[in-house]
């Protein structure tokens, strides 16, 4: 389950949230080519052959139409502005009711390079999402977390897994439907009821299954009263403190209060919790130099810009090759 | 270990009694299996002893189950894990992670098992089990035997006392199922645990059980050693019906288990047999099938190469091999469900894969391993009339075909409540209602006990009988004994053995029938056969 070579997925997600933060806090074309760059090179070459390694590329994908859209749309609705202009796109004329907004006109330098600089902040950002994303094992992940949260991680792991059964199910009744005679290719009640009662009878096995295994056997003398009441209260505070954020009130006092309610119940289940974990990912030495080149990242992204600056911003971007190899695939 | 005390089990909105008054005791640290018809409530049994039954499937309940002292209805099945253990008819659908290591763990951090306790647990089992090759595959790429040790070792980890297993060896080949059948051995013979498992193949456990549980009816549950039980049980391995047949029902010899003790006791009886004379049954000249050079891959995986195969009318060829050899493959082909990367399929002249819905039923009937997906209606009943109307065939037909297979069948009944044998029978009935000239059947009696089986030999040996070709992908030898004319043997894809079914059944170790192994090397394969040549009657 370790292999020398993988990284604690939490390091790499440490690195990929870093690296988000650097791109706010960025402001230069520079500085977020480096980051981009970086993400890319360091997730091409280090990501295993397992499917979610793919969410590089599908965050790629979506992040370029998210460019291209907000370019367009900043050229297709201009607002009049001081400038250079560049080109001008013939404006047409809106009815009365959408007064303020335009349609064509005027296309300014400075504009097209506002609209530029925040689509590519947006572009750096879920790339670097998506790189964290390709590079931790979704699944270790959900095993490092604090075990107050492994029911929902074992749903999850089992939702994820029930898919390609799914999609097996649906192939092996269609061509059942063939072999009935039947040329329709779907027809609800023919493919649907026989799909609902597998699934439903796949679901009691599992259940079947895991209560055979002790799956939610608790020691008897806790009381999970007490963290559950403590969750309730820091949920209620963060809803006051979202309600005073919206509408203009001081918010900060219960959103400190609400964070520390919460983490403390989160703390008390744990500590009910007697689940225990097989062979934990170790922290070491190159999980912490990892953190510590995205701290060094966001403090970078954010001092005065000078090419210098970038080229070191781009190089502590790529510092986690140093001490990684490809993660480990499952065979 | 497991007692007891006068248990009835009654589901409600349902008639029939599970059970009435069941009074019984299983020792520790044997062997035991459990027999029964299908439908007899093998299952329910097991589900009783560990209290998934009536805790999880609810059911009203009397009397007292006791498993190493503790009392099952006062523990939830999730607090007897270290107790004893279940392993289910199919553990792919039970199996919750993804990776073989993780899911050895899955149960023992619930518990909460200290992580270096866990670790030398881990490794134990992988040793015991022969497992360690496969401690980082992933669980959707094992093979069907790789899986039931895999089941087994997620559960022994928490060291139950107990093991229960439902049907652990019926997915598997021959080779396979000894693998699970050995191991379990080692089990109670090493560690002492007692392990109790539901199996219709008898001929694969009798020689390494201890004591059986025989469930005849649900008064009637008779506990005892092996010899004594099948002295006169109906539900006998072949080896026991050639016993009967040849030494008497009155023999006061021991009845034997293993083909060891059967050539012992009939070695005499054996070599005063007339030599076997099998006529082959004339072949059409026309070929009903034809296959040529056929070749499917799954991405990097080959499922056949260069098959080539020419089937006539009235022949009954099964194919066999090892789980994942091409089988399934090779019929889906054969009905054109798959795209095909090089060669030809031809049936009756014509290309399955451009033949659709009427046109496809009324050359080839097929039954897939999963038999109840052709099955959508509420209702017996209504299943019988989308039938006729599906095949065009007159009202009536389905269901006079039906009455055939399972004469006493309730057509208002739900059919995934009719028990496997009874799907698989109204299955066959649908398809076989417009009488295709071609026949296929992929895995047909799993679950399966000897009368539905019977039943099933019947049905098939009427096929022949009105020249339909029947191709049958079996791992059941005694089953393809009973009826094969041609028997195919597929390894990787590829045809490796085609011939006479006396042939290929006696030469090959793995795939020889008990009857085969116990009279070798004369080439008989079945009871009825035998028992023929010596002008008595069949059993």
């Amino acid at each position: 389950m370790v292999d020398v070579r993988t990284l604690h997925p939490l390091a790499w997600w440490s690195w990929g949230i870093s690296l988000a933060i650097a791109t706010s806090r960025a402001g230069n074309f520079w500085l977020l080519g480096g980051i981009i760059f970086a993400a890319i090179i360091v997730t091409f070459s280090r990501r295993s052959d397992d499917p979610w390694a793919n969410a590089l590329s599908v965050g790629i994908k979506i992040a370029c139409i998210a460019l291209l859209l907000r370019m367009f749309i900043a050229i297709l609705f201009s607002i009049p502005e001081q400038g250079k202009v560049l080109f001008t796109i013939p404006r047409i004329k809106l009815p009365e009711w959408l007064a303020g907004i335009f349609l064509g006109g005027d296309v300014t330098q400075e504009r097209l390079q506002f609209v530029l600089l925040e689509s590519l902040t947006i572009f750096a950002l879920v790339v670097a999402i998506a790189a964290a994303s390709s590079l931790a094992n979704p699944k270790q992940t959900l095993r490092a977390l604090p075990g107050v949260l492994h029911e929902a991680g074992v749903a999850l792991i089992i939702a994820t897994t029930l898919i390609p059964h799914f999609v097996m199910s649906v192939k092996r009744i269609r061509q059942a439907r063939a072999l009935r005679g039947d040329e329709e290719r779907f027809g609800f009640k023919k493919t649907l009821v026989p799909l609902f009662e597998e699934a439903l009878e796949r679901a009691l096995v599992l259940a079947e299954s895991m209560e055979a295994r002790g799956y939610g056997h608790k020691p008897k003398n806790r009381n999970p009263l007490v963290p559950t009441l403590t969750m309730f209260a820091g949920l209620l505070a963060l809803l006051y403190s979202i309600i005073s954020l919206v509408i203009g009130n001081s918010y900060q006092i219960s959103l400190i209060l609400s964070s520390t309610l919460i983490i403390f119940s989160l703390y008390l289940g744990n500590r009910n919790n007697s689940r225990t974990k097989y062979r934990p990912q170790k922290w070491g030495f190159r999980e912490t130099f990892v953190l510590i080149m995205g701290v060094i990242s966001i403090v970078v992204a954010g001092a005065s810009f000078t090419l210098l600056l970038a080229v070191l911003l781009f190089l502590v971007a790529l510092a986690p090759m140093l001490v990684t190899g490809r993660e480990r695939v499952l065979t | 270990m497991i007692r007891f005390n006068n248990v009835t089990l009654i589901y409600p909105y349902v008639q029939r009694t599970i059970f009435e008054d069941l009074s019984f005791e299983v020792p520790e640290g044997e062997f035991v299996l459990v027999m029964g018809d299908t439908g007899a409530g093998k299952s329910t049994l097991l589900k009783l002893m560990n209290g998934l039954v009536p805790h999880h499937t609810g059911g009203i309940f009397s009397g007292s189950i006791m498993v190493d002292g503790k009392d099952t209805a006062l523990h939830k099945p999730r607090d007897l894990v270290d107790v004893i253990a279940i392993v289910g008819q199919n553990p792919a659908l039970g199996f919750v992670t993804d990776t073989v290591e993780e899911e050895l763990v899955f149960g023992m951090e619930s518990l909460g098992v200290a992580p270096e306790v866990m670790r030398k647990r881990v490794e134990d089992m992988l040793d015991l089990l022969a497992l360690t090759p496969l401690r980082q595959r992933k669980l959707s790429s094992l093979s069907g035997g790789e899986a039931q040790r895999v089941a087994i070792a997620s559960v022994l980890t928490m060291n139950p006392k107990i093991l229960l297993l439902d049907e652990p060896t019926s997915a598997l080949d021959p080779i396979a199922a000894e693998e699970v059948l050995a191991t379990l051995s080692r089990l109670v013979h090493d560690l002492g645990i007692t392990v109790v498992i539901a199996e219709h193949k008898l001929e694969r456990v009798l020689q390494f059980v201890d004591r059986v549980i025989y469930v005849r009816n649900e008064r009637e549950v008779a506990v005892g050693f092996p010899q004594e039980i099948l002295k006169d049980s109906t539900l006998a391995p072949p080896i026991v019906h050639l016993f009967r047949g040849l030494a008497g029902e009155t023999s006061d010899k021991e009845v034997p288990l293993t083909v060891r003790d059967a050539r012992r006791q009939l070695g005499d009886l054996a070599a005063a047999l007339s030599p076997m004379q099998r006529n082959q049954p004339a072949i059409a000249a026309e070929p009903l099938l034809e296959l040529e050079s056929v070749a499917i891959h799954y991405g990097a995986k080959v499922a056949l190469k260069n098959v080539s195969l020419a089937i006539s009318p009235g022949e009954i060829v099964a194919i066999m091999g090892r789980n994942g050899a091409g089988k399934s493959t090779l019929l889906s082909s054969i009905a054109g469900l798959r795209k095909l990367e090089r060669g030809l399929v031809r049936v009756c002249g014509l290309d399955p894969q451009i033949l659709k819905g009427k046109d496809l039923i009324a050359k080839i009937g097929f039954v897939p391993q999963e038999a109840s997906d052709l099955l959508y209606a509420q209702s017996v009943e209504e299943e019988l009339r989308h039938s006729d109307h599906d095949n065009g065939v007159t009202s009536g037909t389905t269901s006079r075909l039906l009455a055939r297979l399972l004469p006493d069948i309730d057509v208002h009944v739900h059919p995934r409540d009719l028990s496997e044998g009874e799907r698989l029978c109204l299955v066959l009935a649908i398809v076989l209602a417009n009488n295709p000239p071609l026949l296929l059947l992929d895995e047909p009696t799993r679950g399966l006990d000897y009368r539905a089986k019977d039943r099933l030999i019947t049905a098939i040996r009427e096929c022949r009988d009105l020249k339909s070709a029947v191709i049958v992908a079996s791992h059941d030898v005694e089953l393809i004994a009973e009826i094969a004319t041609r028997v195919v043997v597929l390894a990787d894809g590829e045809i490796v053995a085609d011939g006479p079914a006396g042939e290929i059944l006696t030469s090959s170790p793995a795939f020889a029938p008990q009857v085969a192994k116990v009279l070798a090397p004369a080439q008989w394969l079945t009871v009825n056969e035998v028992l023929k040549s010596m002008g008595k009657s069949a059993p």
